[in-house]
């Protein structure tokens, strides 16, 4: 079981961190405010999510032949990157489009990587899928976070033009804060029904995750100025995405439950709505995070109900001889 | 006539000599699933021990009883069979906080030498489990042999130590929880090719 002191320390660590880091690049370089603002929330998340999982015991190891060592070691560093290319890319909006697209194509992939469904572990044909369904389930992966990802950076970048009183063209970079409140919330979600699904350790770094974004958030209001936060946002889906996949595939998370999570992020978007939308922007802000705790607590209760059923059940693996395998041996 | 019985005695001697020169074949066994089992324990809080075992598993096995040394054992574990009559916690143990049986499905032991010992043999070998190998030593008491259920019968039985964190099985988080040293128990019964 796990410690929740330990676990409410990472999460601290992991906020701390992330609100540390955006402030340095905010003081370093103070304008334009656009650049080191993007930088540094991509960067907070990034650093305060591996100073959370470093806290909870969960130091990676390298060569990096798990799931979470992948995670830590190759694909956070891998999208970290990518959003910082973003940020000096400017408007080079189709260079930050493809780095993503090679991001979203390769997460799958990597956390997968050498496993018993891509791979003969335990000699020639003995891996789970074939090429077939391998194709399938990997396009269908990368699809589902090309498809999020993109949903709600085309959502920050219209609710950011919305909200500021800024030249469109900076405006459309900022990201108002409810979206990545309700990522961290779903984060948080996801993590404890990974945790109830068989893998503590995967399930326990959606905490820390979600504690980075919101210390970014949480930052960017100490700064009273509008968030530039596409970077953070693009780094918690991607994490969001990762803590997903590993539940799923390396520990008992059910399908049904991780696609009501990912995907329930996509009614961020019903508040954008006709009628909907002539909300003011906080009210708006409030129905999202509302929204899409909805899905959030649904995955949670079913993954709960699923655990105590689970908990009270002996191994069906558990096979005895028949007497029949007692009379034939031997002969 | 001298002549005639040259021929066979010559063969019979050469046939004496080229045998006594070939060293006793080794036996080698196929083991029955029915008579075999891997289980072990683990302290949960210091306060008792869990049990489980492994439901699917292969050794295979070679004896020659005139040269210790030709005689080998091989075991190979399935990890996903772990089974400690919980569902829950099978389905825990076969995630990446302890043996990740996606990433590492077999748990594997070969031996490197075998000596012979009072009843039995000391094996030394490598095993690997969750992508980690280490040298282990243990002895295995048994070897008597019995005509049974169709043929040549022998067995052996194993108890052996090895410590978790030596193979990175569970994560930091349960040293509190669960113990370090994990004893395992192995039987196995083998009829002759």
């Amino acid at each position: 079981m796990p410690d929740p002191i330990l676990i409410l320390q990472a999460m601290a660590a992991a906020a701390l961190t992330a609100a540390a880091v955006l402030l340095l690049c905010v003081w370093l370089r103070r304008r334009p405010r656009a650049q080191p603002m993007s930088a540094g929330s991509a960067l907070g998340v990034g650093l305060g999510f591996f100073a959370g999982c470093w806290s909870l015991g969960l130091r990676p190891h390298w060569p990096a032949l798990e799931d979470r060592d992948r995670l830590l070691l190759i694909l956070l560093p891998i999208v970290v990157g990518v959003e910082l290319v973003a940020v000096f890319a400017g408007r080079s909006r189709w260079l930050t489009g493809l780095l993503r697209l090679l991001v979203a194509a390769g997460a799958a992939p990597v956390l997968l990587y050498n496993t018993s469904y891509l791979t003969d572990l335990a000699g020639p044909g003995t891996r789970e899928w074939t090429p077939a369904q391998t194709r399938m389930n990997l396009t269908g992966m990368a699809a589902a976070l090309a498809g999020v990802w993109t949903a709600l950076t085309l959502l920050a970048r219209r609710t950011g033009l919305h909200a500021n009183l800024l030249p469109a063209a900076e405006a459309d970079r900022t990201t108002e804060r409810s979206i990545p409140l309700a990522v961290a919330l779903v984060l948080a979600g996801a993590g404890v029904t990974v945790m109830l699904s068989g893998y503590a350790s995967g399930g326990e770094m959606g905490l820390p995750l979600a504690a980075a974004l919101a210390g970014v958030v949480g930052a960017s209001l100490a700064l009273r100025k509008p968030f530039y936060g596409e970077g953070a946002l693009s780094v918690a889906v991607v994490g969001l995405f990762a803590l997903l996949v590993m539940g799923r595939f390396f520990g008992q998370l059910a399908t049904g439950h991780a696609a009501l999570l990912f995907l329930g992020l996509l009614l961020c978007w019903l508040p954008e709505l006709p009628y909907v939308r002539r909300l003011g922007p906080r009210l708006r802000g409030f129905a999202r995070v509302v929204l899409v705790a909805v899905p959030v607590a649904v995955a949670l209760t079913l993954a709960q109900q699923k655990f105590v059923e689970e908990s009270s059940r002996t191994s069906p693996g558990a096979q005895e001889p028949s007497i029949q395998d007692y009379m034939n041996f031997g002969k | 006539m001298h002549k005639r019985l040259l021929g066979p005695v010559v063969a019979c001697l050469f046939f004496a000599v080229f045998a006594a020169a070939v060293p006793a074949r080794a036996d080698n066994y196929v083991v029955d699933p029915i008579h075999s089992s891997v289980y072990f324990k683990i302290s949960h809080f210091g306060l008792t021990h869990v049990f489980g075992r492994f439901n699917e598993f292969s050794v295979s096995f070679t004896i020659d009883p005139d040269d210790p040394g030709k005689c080998s054992f091989a075991l190979t574990i399935k990890a996903e069979t772990v089974d400690t009559n919980n569902s829950k916690r099978d389905g825990h143990l076969r995630s990446p906080d302890f043996f990740n049986v996606k990433q590492f499905p077999a748990i594997a032991f070969k031996s490197t030498g075998v000596k012979a010992i009072k009843d039995g043999y000391e094996v030394t070998g490598d095993l690997t489990t969750h992508g980690a190998t280490k040298p282990v030593k243990f002895e295995v008491l048994g070897g008597r042999k019995a005509q049974v259920m169709g043929g040549v019968r022998t067995g052996f039985t194993t108890e052996l130590s090895v410590k978790r964190s030596d193979f990175g099985v569970g994560t930091e988080q349960f040293a509190n929880a669960l113990g370090d040293e994990v004893r395992i128990a192995i039987g196995f019964e083998g009829t002759k090719k």
